[in-house]
């Protein structure tokens, strides 16, 4: 019953949802609608399984006492502190918006922005020339790099144009291999959950 | 009760799909061989927990940041095997979660997978962590440097984050195996990891571990619709160049 309840409920809205997006009825859209808000819902209880988790974990480290007890209080106390102050004076009250703005959003965008040094370090390990392939990506990566520079064309005028066709033509002909490929794979995955035989989310003991 | 307009071709799509994978279900039901080849990527699976075994270091497990998906029922198949592998080993798995969902899900399949290997008491319900999506970089990265992992498995629905871990696995000596359909990450993992399941290879791949005959049933039934695609292409690809667009018209009835 644990494991064929799960499964029930969800090949039955799954269906319902499917069925809701290629037939004009709308008693039909209407249940899809409000499923789809019950979607919201239950991620919101698993958001309070979510916080959960870092409560457990952070106070057995605070409890702990190790070289990391200083971080996990940090975080504790900044994320029940942003809780609070969240319900107490709501989403959009200017102390809110503050830490928003003045913790979240810089530290965010910091870390977004780290991410160009490390696409740098792994387009070092990954233009090694080790192999055919790996030498044919080198080469169409400086062409398409240089064709998105203003000295591209000065090296050669014909460097933008072949940029260009190296990313509209074969690039963009293999995305969309791995695509079909792609959704193809997500369309068995779908099905399979609808029709109540997929399982392996549900965890035991088949291995 | 009447189709909605446009949406004819793709539901004929998806009744040929379904009415296949159920034909192909039944042909493999009582057979214990299926006709796949054995993906290289389940095996480098394999050789990176052998090392983290030997090295006595933990291996990392993530999903990515990206919304709930076909991807995370595939990737729970990978996270099973891999759970399995590590209990049998007596290895530590670390599982960090950016979407609440999956959190219980995969809490449930780890512990699941020591208790039937025999070792529940192995199982430590803080290495299953849940962060938020902006804090799953900081968060990897930490556990990669703090618990030095010896093993990195990236696999599932990843953004921007596939980069920093793989190069961030990388610094501390850990075999990186990738595998996402996100189009725009693929390059990375292909260019940091160890070895990458692209696209399809990633669903395959999870069937593979499955062993289940429906999920085989359903995997002969998408080669059926990758063939069916690449001749769609090359007619359409034809048609449309002399002219004629009466593939495009029907496919978007």
């Amino acid at each position: 019953m644990k494991q064929q309840f799960p499964v029930l409920f969800g090949a039955i809205t799954g269906l319902l949802v499917l069925f809701a997006s290629y037939f004009k009825a709308p008693v039909l859209q209407s249940v899809s609608n409000e499923l789809l808000q019950w979607r919201v819902i239950v991620a919101a209880f698993a958001l309070l399984l979510g916080i959960a988790n870092i409560s457990r974990i952070h106070v057995n480290r605070v409890s702990r006492k190790d070289q990391n007890t200083p971080y996990s209080l940090m975080l504790l106390i900044v994320m029940y502190g942003a809780l609070i102050l969240g319900l107490g004076y709501g989403a959009q009250s200017p102390q809110y918006k503050f830490i928003w703005d003045n913790v979240y959003s810089s530290l965010n965008a910091t870390w977004y922005s780290t991410t160009a040094f490390y696409m740098m370090s792994s387009a070092w390990r990954g233009f090694r020339v080790r192999s055919v392939q790996a030498g044919v990506l080198m080469v169409a990566a400086i062409v398409v790099m240089l064709s998105k520079v203003g000295i591209g064309e000065l090296v050669w005028s014909q460097i933008p144009a072949i940029g260009n066709w190296i990313v509209e033509i074969p690039n963009t002909a293999g995305m969309r291999g791995i695509l079909v490929g792609s959704c193809l794979g997500a369309v068995g995955v779908s099905l399979r959950i609808m029709l109540g035989l997929e399982r392996g989310h549900l965890g035991g003991g088949s291995k | 009760m009447s189709l909605i307009e446009g949406s004819l071709a793709s539901f004929i799509v998806l009744l040929v799909y379904a009415v296949a994978a159920w034909a192909f279900i039944r042909s493999y039901q009582g057979k214990t061989e299926f006709p796949i080849k054995r993906l290289r990527g389940l095996d480098f699976i394999d050789d990176a927990l052998g090392r983290v075994t030997e090295m006595g270091r933990p291996a990392h497990f993530s999903m990515g940041s990206g919304e709930l998906d076909a991807q995370y029922f595939a990737a729970f198949e990978y996270l099973k095997y891999i759970a399995h592998k590590a209990a049998r080993y007596d290895a530590d798995l670390i599982v960090t979660n950016a979407i609440p969902e999956v959190q219980p899900v995969t809490e449930e399949i780890v512990k699941s997978a020591y208790t039937a290997e025999g070792k529940p008491d192995r199982y430590k319900p803080d290495n299953i962590r849940y962060v938020s999506v902006y804090a799953l970089r900081p968060a990897v990265l930490g556990a990669f440097q703090r618990e030095q992992v010896a093993a990195n498995f990236m696999l599932g629905n990843y953004y921007h984050e596939s980069v920093i871990f793989v190069e961030a696995a990388s610094s501390v000596g850990a075999i990186s195996i990738g595998g996402t359909t996100q189009t725009a990450q693929i390059p990375f993992f292909v260019a940091g990891a160890d070895y990458t399941l692209i696209g399809e290879e990633f669903y395959a791949g999870s069937i593979a571990l499955s062993g289940n005959v429906v999920h085989f049933g359903c995997l002969a039934s998408q080669e059926l619709g990758k063939y069916a695609a690449i001749v769609l292409t090359l007619l359409g690809a034809i048609l449309a160049t002399s002219g004629n667009d009466a593939l495009i018209q029907l496919m978007s009835k």
